[in-house]
């Protein structure tokens, strides 16, 4: 759930529409947009408001304007603004269609048609009223039983679920630890120890950044004893930018023995060259 | 029909298993069947829109790509919820856009209008999108077609009481037959969309 922020006012989210707010009550409208489930079914509801003042002519003045000069410069709106004038043509249509006497007429010979053949399997019910009613008994019996059936088989279910989920949450907590390192600096400190387990596949580590982000990097893993690359990452277009600016690194375990390593990570341009942008040392111990 | 049918992502970056880690992950937990991730790409699209990019379909499944490049290399994403990271993402895809096509831009330049002429449909293409209008309605199921019909229909003052009415007689707050109207309209558009370009 996220924290509720302070509501914006249908006004304000028109302004918002016709690009018409300040750049930082734009941006803070952009972002409940996309991660604000209530407003944004609010936002298109009051989009469409809108689109349909326009289409019917209500939307008058500056606002029209407005709408005319920013809302409709986009290929995707303008095809929303001739679609709701469409739609109200098209239900306005509908509606007078439905309710004209000529609406009722249409339907009096199908009514009458209706009327005698119910009459007609009236008769024939009465006849068969009395068995059916016998089989009716017999079936609510055996729909019963279903329905007994069917809950202990959703309450098994339910359950099997409940497990294999707990299951899944303990098995992604297990794998959602990332060791942080940070860059190699003349200093002699220790290095950090990385324990592999036997079974991993994979170890996330995430490589802390001093210099401001220059994405993509790539990362290569360097044997500290013979000081040739066994593996590089590819491009890595993703930095985390909280808590710190976190470079995220997924190293295939297996390549891992025990012993020192160093990730060398440099900064792709897009020339394909790469600037060098820092080295984290670190041992690994196999369990 | 299935959310999951209408996926298409074969024109994008993402392989089939990370694009499965990616609809799972957007689900966070649950099995929406791909309906969050059309509703989260819904969002995006309409996002690069409002910043007026001339391809916001394009930028909202570059930032899909890079969410599942990240999820891929990771295993995971600390940012919850899932939507708060998309939109950092688009935001970067966003400002990424608008330098490669002009250096140095500042975000709000994204905003200024481009005043360009509204192209006026013809007659005829007037015609055909109404026809498949029509036939979109028709193809609704009655309680659907009558509760459109209401809802917009007679865009006068009265409307709003009608609204409330109608609300009333459905047993459901304004707020939820607004988002019932915008669904029932969300698909006769597409369903439009996907008549002319039949025709």
């Amino acid at each position: 759930m996220l924290p509720r922020q302070e509501s914006a006012s249908d006004d304000e989210l028109v302004r918002y529409l016709l690009g018409d707010l300040p750049e930082e009550q734009a941006e803070r409208l952009d972002e409940q947009s996309v991660v604000d489930d209530a407003f944004a079914e609010r936002l298109r509801i009051v989009e469409d408001d809108l689109l349909d003042a326009y289409a019917s002519g209500r939307l008058t003045g500056e606002r029209r304007r407005r709408f005319e000069a920013f809302y409709l410069s986009s290929p995707r709106r303008r095809e929303r603004a001739a679609f709701a004038g469409r739609l109200l043509q098209a239900v306005d249509q509908e509606h007078r269609r439905d309710h004209s006497p000529l609406a009722a007429s249409r339907w009096l010979p199908w009514a009458a048609a209706a009327m005698l053949a119910l009459c007609a399997a009236g008769g024939w019910l009465v006849v068969r009223d009395a068995r059916l009613q016998t089989a009716l008994t017999d079936a609510q019996a055996r729909l019963a039983d279903a329905s007994r059936r069917e809950s202990d088989l959703f309450a098994r279910l339910a359950t099997e679920r409940r497990a294999t989920e707990a299951q899944e949450s303990r098995a992604q907590a297990a794998g959602a630890i990332a060791l942080v390192l940070m860059p190699q600096t003349r200093g002699v400190g220790p290095v950090p120890l990385v324990a592999v387990g036997s079974q991993s596949t994979v170890v996330p580590i995430e490589l802390a950044l001093e210099a401001p982000v220059r994405a993509p990097y790539e990362a290569a893993l360097r044997d500290a004893a013979t000081n040739g690359v066994v593996w590089r990452s590819g491009p890595i277009a993703v930095v985390h930018e909280t808590p710190a600016r976190l470079l995220p690194v997924a190293v295939p375990a297996p390549l891992l023995k025990s012993q020192h390593y160093a990730l060398d990570v440099v900064s792709k341009s897009a020339a394909g060259s790469g600037d060098f942008v820092g080295s984290y040392a670190f041992e690994v111990v196999r369990r | 029909m299935s959310a999951l049918t209408q996926l298409d992502r074969s024109d994008s970056g993402t392989s089939l298993t990370a694009f499965t880690r990616l609809l799972r992950w957007l689900d966070e937990g649950s099995d929406s069947h791909g309906e969050r991730y059309l509703e989260m790409r819904r969002r995006l699209v309409a996002y690069f829109d409002r910043r007026n990019r001339p391809a916001p379909d394009l930028l909202a499944d570059e930032t899909f790509d890079r969410v599942a490049r990240t999820l891929e290399e990771t295993g995971h994403i600390k940012v919850t919820p899932p939507a708060r990271y998309c939109y950092v993402v688009a935001r970067f895809v966003l400002l990424e856009d608008i330098r490669a096509n002009r250096r140095s831009v500042p975000l709000d330049e994204a905003r200024v209008m481009t005043l360009q002429p509204v192209p006026v449909e013809s007659d005829d293409a007037g015609q055909q999108s109404l026809d498949c209008l029509a036939r979109c309605l028709e193809r609704l199921k009655p309680q659907d077609r009558e509760l459109i019909v209401e809802y917009y229909r007679d865009a006068k003052r009265a409307r709003i009481d009608r609204r409330r009415a109608l609300a009333g007689s459905l047993g459901i707050t304004m707020n939820a037959l607004g988002i019932r109207a915008w669904r029932l309209r969300a698909s006769l558009e597409a369903c439009v969309g996907a008549c002319r370009k039949r025709s």
